[in-house]
């Protein structure tokens, strides 16, 4: 079913969040297309109209441009009425009796999917998937989620024309990722429908080693298809200056150690422990935090306006030199990697919750201090990373501890040296490393192995 | 001193607590990307956000003979008695009814404040001439999303 006349075989790539979205997972979803489409496949990807992004989650129109130019994103229409904030779209009933107007709405998305707010989309985006069938016969479907329906196409075409397909969890779906115990039973309609994906698929990727054994203990008979695609990061970042090279600050004074922060901080990051580890270093007066100062960048909470309450626990900080310095677009990033010296990296959740930070953060080559919720599963990631700094817990102390041996590191003479052997370590992180044996492997599938496109 | 566009936010608070810092934020930003923004409420807002707005009405409860104050609940629906004859008082009191009438933006700042928003922004529709008909949101985050640049 390659397209003969190109001799390119050709992936429909479902993820509802793709840029500009700046939704979780949105990274590993530009990544994947773009691997694809780098490996010579014809890529199309079905995902959300930019105006949900841009009203809702908000978004990050420079990640756009970070697309491949041959990938052709169509955007099926996406009615997300639970999220609109558009007053003129309301309608009576939800004006006077929202929480009536709530459960009749919920019962509808239901119907088609069970998924609340996503579930109508199926319909939507099993047509265009069909529709592009019939104009230029896909040879195979990955499906990232969440959201679930994002994997409806991938089964339907599977179902009537044997298109094999993939199915990429990036988070589990009955199963909670942060409890570490099932969501929804088997027995009920998600989990018919989970068993369903699995047991059709011709591969299914998680992002850790602890989500794959789970799923294949539940699905037996699928775990031979089942592989770690790990997150990673998107591209070499250059080496990090030695702080001991750093130019004085304008005064004439000595440059600043900065122990930076990137990423969003969202409510289950252990904040609270971070910013008084912070203080608690800063007051205990240790000389290699002399003048050191905290810099937290990204998102503070899930919207585009900061977290009131996170706002005010970064805020109370501020004597103690920590500040927080707003968002970054992905297209700044290695510009505000190279003015920290040290990073700061603060996850919460448990074994089954890696953080796709934690591969850009070792990207970096640069001191990495840990402040983790007990058996997170970026502590394994990190294992093999020569300048991490762990916490070993979360009290005050053991974040000064690490936060003193870090400030060591970015001190120390032979600090280029170091960041050098720390960055060769890192390098195994790279998202396209991760990618490649699996897009060499559905190359396979297709029929259509590098070298010989046409079958 | 920001300069403002001549582009008005007007902010609607109908709930009974104080507009509170939360909202300090949300407002910096709006007035940032230079408009001007009034809130209306029914209480009278923390000293943060009445030095962060450029200006404050106040528009009290209706008195309403109210069941003992509380919403009335006929089996499964709560109903607000305050909801609708609040947003009457919005569109109608002297105080406000001009406000209403030459906002760029309406913003519903509290649930209790949505009928008030949704009632007016109804009547824009068929009162202005259509490209001159308000934005009406619920939400301030989701007004500073669509009214700054991003």
């Amino acid at each position: 079913m390659t397209d003969q006349g190109q001799g390119q075989p050709h992936v429909l790539y479902v993820a509802w969040g793709f840029p500009p979205a700046r939704t979780g997972g949105v990274h590993r979803a530009l990544a994947t297309a773009n691997a694809f489409a780098a490996d010579g496949w014809r890529v199309s990807v079905i995902t959300a109209p930019r105006e949900v992004f841009r009203d809702v989650t908000g978004s990050d129109e420079e990640l756009e441009s970070l697309l491949d130019q041959r990938v052709t994103v169509i955007r099926v229409p996406f009615d997300w009425p639970a999220q609109g904030t558009d007053l003129h779209a309301w309608p009576l009933t939800r004006v006077l009796a929202p929480r009536l107007w709530s459960k009749i709405r919920v019962r509808r998305d239901l119907r088609a999917f069970p998924e609340v707010g996503y579930g109508p989309w199926r319909h939507r985006i099993e047509a265009a998937a069909l529709d592009l069938h019939a104009r230029v016969p896909i040879d195979l479907v990955v499906a990232t989620t969440n959201p679930q329906v994002s994997v409806t196409p991938g089964v339907r075409l599977a179902a009537e024309h044997g298109v094999p397909h993939v199915v990429d969890f990036r988070d589990a779906w009955t199963f909670h990722t942060y409890s570490g115990s099932r969501r929804l039973s088997g027995q009920s309609q998600a989990g018919r429908w989970e068993a369903r994906a699995i047991g059709t698929a011709a591969e299914v990727w998680f992002v850790n080693e602890p989500l794959r054994r789970w799923h294949a203990a539940t699905y037996p008979d699928a775990a031979a298809r089942m592989h770690v695609v790990m997150n990673g990061y998107d591209r070499d970042l250059p080496p990090p200056l030695p702080f001991a090279d750093r130019p004085p600050q304008a005064d004439g004074a000595p440059a600043a150690l900065i122990v930076g922060y990137l990423g969003t901080l969202t409510p289950v990051v252990p904040l609270r422990e971070l910013v008084e580890g912070w203080q608690h270093a800063v007051a205990a007066e240790h000389p290699e935090l002399d003048g050191a100062r905290a810099v937290l960048r990204g998102y503070l909470g899930y919207y585009a306006t900061p977290d009131p309450a996170l706002a005010a626990l970064v805020d109370a900080a501020a004597p103690s030199g920590m500040r927080y310095a707003g968002p970054v677009s992905k297209t700044e990033v290695a510009q505000v990697y190279a003015g920290f010296d040290v990073l700061l990296l603060a996850l919460g959740g448990g074994e089954y919750v890696t953080s796709g930070k934690v591969f850009e953060y070792a990207s970096t080559g640069l001191p990495i201090v840990s402040v983790l919720s007990p058996g997170n599963a970026a502590a394994e990631v990190l294992a093999g990373y020569p300048r991490w700094h762990p916490a070993t817990d979360l009290s005050p102390a053991a974040i000064t501890t690490a936060l003193v041996s870090a400030a060591r590191d970015a001190r120390a003479a032979d600090s280029a040296a170091r960041a050098a052997k720390a960055q060769d370590a890192a390098r195994a992180f790279r998202r396209d490393v991760q990618l490649a044996p699996r897009i060499a492997a559905l190359r396979n599938l297709v029929g259509a192995p590098a070298g010989q496109v046409t079958r | 001193m920001t300069e403002h566009t001549g582009t008005t936010v007007l902010l609607v608070a109908m709930g009974p607590s104080t507009p509170g810092d939360g909202l300090v934020a949300g407002v910096q930003a709006l007035r940032q990307a230079g408009h001007r923004v009034h809130l209306v409420c029914r209480r009278a807002p923390s000293t943060a956000v009445e030095q962060a707005v450029d200006a404050v009405t106040s528009l009290p409860a209706p008195r309403l003979l109210r069941l003992g104050g509380r919403p009335i609940t006929l089996g499964k629906l709560r109903l607000d008695p305050d909801r609708l004859p609040g947003a009457v008082r919005l569109l109608r009191s002297h105080a406000t009814r001009d406000l209403v009438r030459r906002a760029d933006v309406l913003v519903a700042v509290d649930q209790a404040a949505i009928p008030a928003v949704w009632l007016a922004a109804r009547r824009a529709r068929r009162r202005r001439p259509s490209g001159t008909v308000p934005a009406a949101v619920s939400g301030l985050p989701a007004a500073v999303a669509r009214s700054t640049p991003p």
